[in-house]
């Protein structure tokens, strides 16, 4: 497509910022019309929008990186960020302290490890993964924990989504098979093993749950970046 | 937010935005700041994240007048950009053009891990909350 080629020139940079925000717009009404379904979910549809256009435009990612710094640039506010429902929700934690505590911290450790050990065990790449690590914390903070352990920022960014769509699928089937039924439970499962796919999947039906979802986002990712240094040495 | 003092005036919604950003920016600048002069091996965002959370624990203990200037103004950006969160990684994400070679060789492992590790983290993190908070009002 020659007529393209002028959307590589530094014109082109609203453009593609423009072309990156229509997508997410885009994604989002596909999962208002699929009624909040969580495999139709908006990121991936934007992600998979914007390839495609890269792919068709002849347009190297790294200029389409260069041209959309403004989103990236904002990562580090809305992480920060983060801490005003984490804080918000302080008071569940004093109170849950211990299964709180427990629950978070083993359900952390068994998904990292769990995780990487399976990839390399079924003779996936070291890299990949480091890169599966982290996985289950919410996708700002995993993407900085990968990039620390040696993993691959984006293919971990893919992991988080999909792992959150997979944790929004399976939530109710096996906390219920397991008789779980505990808002409390079911918030915190969601939050620390699924992050925030699998927190806005839980978090129409109970504000209890919503949370707890919220408390499990903010102390994974906290508790992710300081144990999976530690546990990335496992795999070196 | 608790302890509300009225400040009739003092801010439009966009400058609010624009203000509470900026503070956001300045608890991950020490944050990074802080990770930098100790080399604490975590990233600076997350220091950020603890840092905006202990002063925001702090300003509603505290409660004087004067206090809620920090949670009044940080709680609408902090909405904004949660609300969006997704859009700010499609960047990002893009990457994944460039690792389709990892991707084809690594597919059944990856599909694997993701699956089995993502329900081993919810049952055991679901499990051990239910045994605690079982029979006990919130």
């Amino acid at each position: 497509m020659p007529g393209l080629a002028s959307l590589r020139a530094p014109a082109a940079n609203l453009f593609w910022l423009a072309a990156t925000v229509s997508a997410y717009l885009i994604g989002r009404a596909v999962q208002r019309s699929l009624r909040g379904n969580p495999a139709a979910n908006p990121v991936l549809i934007a992600i998979a929008i914007v390839c495609g256009l890269l792919t068709a435009a002849h347009v190297p990612y790294e200029s389409y990186f260069r041209s959309t710094w403004l989103l990236t640039f904002l990562l580090v506010p809305a992480t920060v960020a983060l801490g005003v429902p984490l804080e918000d929700n302080l008071i569940h934690v004093r109170r849950g302290f211990p299964g709180i505590s427990l629950g978070l911290s083993a359900g952390s450790l068994v998904s990292m490890l769990s995780g990487a050990a399976l990839v390399k065990v079924l003779g996936g790449e070291r890299k990949v993964a480091l890169s599966m690590l982290p996985k289950a914390v919410t996708t700002p903070i995993a993407m900085a924990v990968s990039q620390q352990i040696g993993g691959e920022p984006a293919l971990t960014a893919s992991l988080a989504i999909i792992g959150g769509i997979i944790a929004a699928a399976m939530l109710r089937l096996i906390l219920s098979a397991m008789r779980v039924r505990d808002w409390r439970a079911v918030g915190l499962a969601a939050g620390t093993a699924g992050s925030g796919v699998a927190a806005a999947h839980v978090a129409p039906a109970s504000g209890t749950a919503a949370a707890f979802a919220a408390v499990g986002i903010g102390l994974n990712g906290i508790l992710t970046a300081v144990a999976a240094p530690i546990v990335a040495l496992l795999f070196r | 937010m608790r302890a509300r003092i009225n400040a009739p005036g003092v801010a439009g919604p966009i400058l609010r935005l624009i203000i509470g950003v900026s503070i956001l920016l300045v608890f991950g600048l020490a944050g990074n700041r802080l990770i930098a002069l100790y080399s604490i091996p975590l990233p600076g965002a997350v220091v950020g994240l603890v840092l905006l959370a202990g002063a925001l624990a702090i300003a509603r203990r505290v409660s004087a007048p004067g206090t809620a200037w920090l949670p009044e103004n940080v709680a609408p950006a902090s909405r904004a950009l949660l609300n969006h969160l997704g859009l700010l990684f499609v960047p990002a994400g893009c990457a994944v053009l460039t690792e389709g070679d990892v991707l084809r060789r690594n597919w059944i492992p990856i599909l694997a891990a993701l699956v089995v590790s993502t329900t081993l983290g919810l049952a055991v993190c679901g499990w051990i909350m239910h045994r605690f908070v079982s029979g006990r009002a919130e």
